[in-house]
């Protein structure tokens, strides 16, 4: 169009005619930018939180096979990575890192603690599914939560006041001694037992009920529609919640701490007190710890093996749930 | 046999028995007979061949004890087949499905093992409620009950200028108290008593204190004007018990008098249940032990149990307040950092980010990071927060003195990056459930997406976010592991003031008091319990009073 | 429950059957008597209570809390209700099939044994017969013959059905209750089944719900109309033979709803 017509035109609107009418380009907002850099940032501070544990865990560890320490007597020692499997006993102190009383410590209260928690987490998660009535399910559920949400140091106190006499008056006070695994376990099966429960119960509840009514169809009982029908159809979701389990159960630090005892162990006794990997690293450590002993360095290079074995489980947690995922429709 | 593996085989044993009557109900129902009768043979034969099995297993193979077992319970199940294979078919010309008869008393045989199942599932539920009872009650009967306290020295020992005081504290009037102080105490507890009741000055400082002039060490306080310029550490009984005497009242130089001097003093303690039932045996018992002590009635869990400093050798003298102090200083850094933090990352995860590879990524490693065991974020803030950031954490960057960086800031750092995943998790929960229309809406009127999430986003998903952050909260109070590593102190001598003091927290006091050996620790421990039960329970009961009116409004 | 004789003219019959939800009247006053060996089908607009009648049946509907039912329900002359009566051995004799097919997660073996594995037989050879026999009878079994290990989820829609009802007739029920079975199947699929109906009831008295008039008519030997009263409860309006009711309805509102003048 003719620039004269233009500039009648913006007189007439009471535009500078230079000027377009009306601007819809793109808006520069730096505050907008700042924002949204910053919620950038928090949301990658977990994968700083990663990788700071790996690299501190890695570091230190190898740290500890590269370093050369020095004792009382000025001899020299130095850790290589065969030392950790091939001794069977655990005394920093005296230069002997065998792994396997430690690991085998916390596999056992593992294992105990799952001896408990694992019947009895499903067995109530199956009853709070398919039995109970709505009324008894919402009294019970806020029990099992508060079960989940005391504190392990409060199960520390537990294990040792209650548990750690009822064994002793079970078994003879010469058997169970007064710090032991058996304990410890049983005690941190009774804190799984919600987590399994709840994680059961999900799997279970997530059981399209179309199948639940074909099973009564066919002229089933309550409990053959649930063992026969609805126990497999959620079977990932329990495989799930059981290796969670364990992978709590290896983690857990207090109840073994307060009450599993405080020696290098390396037997399948669970009434003797022995030190588990999580055990070991709250004794060790404490206010006067000095950096770059042995000991010191020890922390983490059982923290790396705890953090390998718990991540590994809740992966493979993971895996089973993604994998094996039942397809109802 | 020794007693475990006797124990492991009635166990066994049981379980045989119980997997008999079921499956001997099933087939006593097929072969013709009634599966209760099934039932009662089945149950009858597995525990007791079982048990029996182990006895002669035993004797045959001694020192063998996990041969025994395991033969036991195969012999039982064995027993079991036998059995189920011996009875005779009554059942004649079956069709291939039962009809009839045989149908009912299959169904019947079906009932009852749902019975029977039913009823152990049952059980279960029976035994985590039983459990936490259980758990409750032990820490219950360790707060309360009858304990026996015996004085350091007597009342009736009491002199005053030479005589003894033949009356009940009650009827002393302050002079008299005053003189008994001066009388029955040295001038260094006197003075002790001056810093700890009347200036409050923490332990730590009194040796500086000492040799300060009066004027200075009780300012603000009473003191004879002629005292005012002289060192506090020359000062002598008479004088010290008279500054007591004017900044204390007359009932609070009887509780002096009665703490300090007469010092009741706890020499055994007794849990709940047998101070209830068993009174009498243990007033006998105190009365011919320890002759010179009273039984008295104790709550181990008292104002002066929350307001008291540490004790380390007298449980039952010892404190709470540097522990709540610690604790509550611990858990403000702690919110401080994570709360942002953790709702910035879910912001950013559910409204910015889209579904690219690296948020894929991010988020797999929340849910990682959620199930990492809290002691490994403890060596974490150990090796980066105490160790490698020293200079902050100590607060020597800042000209504040402490030694190390095992301070408060660095617990608090550490717990905020425990409960940070959970955070996020919670609020991109709450986030994700705020309407596509509310969003819609704000957009639609051409707002940016940050002025639609400020103003209409987060306060829609306030409530839930909140909710989740209480519950993130009340699990990081509930935290000993990570604290232990990152240095917190289990004895202070005064309480932490700030981000830079070392530091003790509730949890770890009831670590240290549980592991102690005087068993009066022991009660120490569950009153802290009670404390941090009771704390958790009102945090939760705000969250759940939260999350009700939070989906009250969305309904 | 009494084995009665299995020659009598009627399969199942309603008595002043009423069934509440808790307190809401879902259907009233239902006299019915099903001829055995035929096909009857229960019509009426969605919500009008036909299937609230068919689960009465089998009493299907006892699995949701809260109800309630007044009237009788006989067969080989006893009440179905009555408090000695086990359910469990209702539905062994009256099946269902459902709107959806809902074949469980296992093999197609596995799925048509279900109901003879619970009813005690354990012998593979009784079992592999008892399965070949419930798939010819649903016509699948020349389909699936060769991988009876494959699951049950990876057939097509109008095959699941099928297994279903061949799951159904594992446990040799008398009566055969299908809800909507083809609502949710292709055409060519609802044919199929259509037919094999029509070859069951040879064997099984079967009762059909279906909001599909042109099946009903296909399909069925009797027809059953329903219609929501003015307290929203269903009530029965007419029942006969269906080529008397889709020619020459005897009451008003049927021909209204068969000539789709509403519904």
């Amino acid at each position: 169009m003719d620039s004269t017509i233009i500039r009648e035109r913006a007189r007439t609107v009471g535009m500078a005619p230079q000027q377009p009418l009306l601007d819809l380009g793109k808006q520069v907002r730096p505050g907008e930018s700042v924002i949204q850099g910053f919620l950038f940032l928090c949301g990658f501070m977990t994968i700083f939180t990663t990788i700071a544990i790996i690299i501190v865990l890695g570091r230190e560890s190898l740290l500890l096979v590269n370093s050369k320490y020095i004792d009382e007597s000025g001899a020299i020692h130095s850790i290589g990575v065969l030392d950790f499997v091939n001794t069977t006993e655990w005394q920093p102190h005296r230069y002997k890192v065998g792994i396997a009383p430690l690991a085998t410590a916390t596999l056992l209260s593992s294992f105990i603690a799952m001896l408990v928690a694992l019947p009895f987490g499903l067995g109530s998660a199956i009853y709070l599914s398919e039995y109970a009535s709505p009324k008894v399910r919402n009294t019970v559920k806020p029990v099992l939560e508060v079960l989940a949400g005391v504190p392990t140091v409060v199960y520390g106190f537990f294990a040792l006041q209650f548990m750690t006499p009822l064994l002793q008056s079970a078994f003879g006070a010469n058997t169970v001694e007064i710090f032991n695994v058996a304990s410890a376990g049983m005690v941190m099966g009774i804190m799984i037992l919600p987590l399994v429960a709840s994680m059961s119960e999900d799997a279970l509840s997530a059981v399209p009920r179309s199948l639940r009514e074909a099973s009564y169809g066919l002229g089933s009982t309550r409990l053959e529609t649930t063992v026969r029908v609805v126990l497999p159809a959620a079977v990932s979701g329990i495989v799930a919640a059981f290796i969670i389990a364990i992978s709590r159960a290896i983690g857990e630090t207090m109840i073994m701490a307060i009450a599993a005892g405080a020696r290098s162990n390396f037997s399948l006794n669970p009434f003797e007190s022995a030190w588990t990997m999580t055990g070991y690293i709250a004794s060790i450590s404490g206010g006067d710890l000095a950096y770059d002993t042995l000991d010191y360095n020890s922390i983490f290079a059982v923290g790396l093996l705890l953090f390998l074995m718990t991540l590994g489980l809740n992966i493979m947690s993971r895996a089973v749930v993604a994998r094996f995922r039942e397809v109802y429709e | 046999m020794d007693r475990i593996a006797f124990v492991t085989v009635v166990f066994l044993g049981l379980i045989v028995s119980l997997n008999g009557s079921l499956s001997a109900a099933q087939a006593a129902a097929r072969k013709g007979y009634r599966p209760r009768l099934g039932a009662l043979l089945g149950a009858a034969t597995g525990l007791p061949v079982t048990v029996l099995a182990a006895l002669a297993l035993s004797a045959l193979f001694p020192g063998q004890p996990i041969l025994s077992v395991i033969g036991a319970f195969a012999a039982g199940m064995a027993a079991l087949g036998a059995l189920r294979r011996a009875l005779p078919d009554r059942a004649a010309g079956q069709d291939a499905l039962p009809n009839g008869e045989a149908l009912q008393r299959t169904i019947a045989a079906r009932h009852l093992q749902g019975s029977v199942l039913r009823s152990l599932f049952f059980l279960s539920v029976v035994l985590a409620i039983a459990m936490l009872a259980i758990l409750m009650w032990t820490v219950i009967d360790k707060t309360f009950g009858l304990t026996a306290v015996q004085y350091t020295v007597q009342p009736e020992d009491l002199v005053v200028n030479g005589e003894p005081v033949n009356r009940p504290l009650d009827e002393l009037t302050g002079a008299e108290l005053q003189e008994i102080l001066a009388d029955n105490a040295r001038v260094a507890r006197l003075r002790v008593f001056v810093l700890e009741h009347v200036t409050r000055a923490a332990e730590a400082d009194w040796p500086a204190l000492s040799g300060e002039p009066v004027s200075r060490v009780l300012k603000g306080h009473e003191y004879p004007a002629e005292l005012a310029g002289v060192a506090f550490n020359a000062l002598d009984e008479a004088q010290v018990a008279s500054l007591l005497a004017l900044n204390l009242d007359r009932d609070g130089l009887q509780e002096l008098v009665f703490d300090e001097i007469i010092q009741p003093q706890v020499v055994d303690s007794w849990p709940l249940w047998e101070s209830l039932t068993r009174r009498d045996a243990i007033a006998a018992f105190v009365a011919e032990e320890y002759p010179k002590a009273e039984v008295r009635w104790r709550s181990w869990v008292s104002w002066e149990f929350l307001t008291s400093p540490l004790d380390p050798r007298k449980p039952d003298d010892t404190g709470l307040r540097p522990a709540l102090i610690g604790s509550l200083l611990v858990i403000a850094i702690t919110i401080a950092v994570a709360f942002p933090v953790g709702v910035g990352a879910a912001i950013y995860l559910e409204e910015y980010a889209g579904d690219t590879r690296l948020n894929q990524v991010i988020q797999t490693n929340i849910s990682n990071l959620a199930g990492v065991p809290s002691i490994i974020y403890g060596i974490l803030g150990l090796a980066i927060f105490v160790r490698g950031l020293e200079a902050i954490t100590s607060g020597q960057a800042f000209g504040a003195s402490t030694a190390n960086g095992r301070t408060v800031l660095s617990a608090g750092f550490t717990l905020a990056l425990l409960i940070l995943p959970l955070i996020i998790i919670n609020a991109q929960e709450a986030i994700r459930a705020v309407p596509a229309s509310l969003r819609q809406a704000s957009y639609g009127l051409g707002a940016t997406q940050w002025q639609t999430i400020w103003h209409h986003v987060l306060p829609y998903a306030l409530p839930g976010i909140l909710t989740g952050t209480i519950l993130a909260i009340s699990r990081a109070i509930g935290e000993t592991a990570p604290l232990i590593l990152v240095g917190g102190a289990t004895y202070l001598t005064r309480d932490p003031e700030g981000p830079f003091s070392i530091f003790t927290a509730l949890p770890l006091i009831i670590y240290r008091w549980t592991t102690l050996p005087q068993d009066e620790f022991r009660n120490a421990a569950a009153a802290a319990i009670v404390v941090l039960l009771a704390l958790l329970l009102t945090l939760n009961s705000v969250a759940i009073i939260l999350r009700n009116r939070f989906s009250r409004r969305l309904s | 429950m009494t084995e009665g004789t299995t020659n009598g003219r009627y399969a199942i019959e309603t008595r002043d059957l009423h069934f509440y939800y808790d307190t809401f009247l879902a259907i009233r006053d239902i006299n019915m008597r099903f001829e055995r060996n035929q096909i009857t089908a229960l019509i009426g607009p969605s919500g009008c209570g036909k299937s609230t009648l068919l689960r009465s049946l089998n009493r299907m509907n006892e699995l949701v809390p809260g109800t309630r039912i007044d009237g009788e329900v006989l067969f080989h002359g006893q009440n179905l209700y009555d408090p000695a009566v086990d359910p469990v051995e209702v539905r062994r004799r009256i099946g269902m099939v459902f709107q959806r097919p809902n074949p469980f997660p296992k093999s197609i073996y596995d799925n048509v044994a279900y109901g003879p594995r619970i009813l005690g037989q354990r012998n593979k050879a009784v079992l592999d017969e008892i399965v070949e026999r419930s798939l010819r009878q649903a016509a699948l079994w020349d389909e699936v013959k060769d991988d009876l290990k494959k699951s049950g989820l990876a057939l097509s829609g109008g095959q699941q059905q099928r297994l279903c009802i061949a799951r159904a007739l594992a446990v040799e029920p008398e009566i055969i209750l299908m809800d909507e079975p083809c609502s949710a199947l292709d055409p060519i699929a609802t044919l199929r089944i259509e037919d094999l109906m029509r070859e069951l009831k040879a064997d099984y008295t079967i009762v059909i719900v279906t909001h599909n008039m042109q099946q009903a008519a296909r399909v069925s030997d009797f027809t059953a109309f329903m219609l929501l009263d003015e307290h929203r409860a269903g009530e029965l309006i007419e029942y006969d033979r269906t080529e008397r009711i889709f020619s020459r309805p005897a009451d008003r509102r049927t021909e209204d709803y068969i000539t789709g003048r509403f519904g």
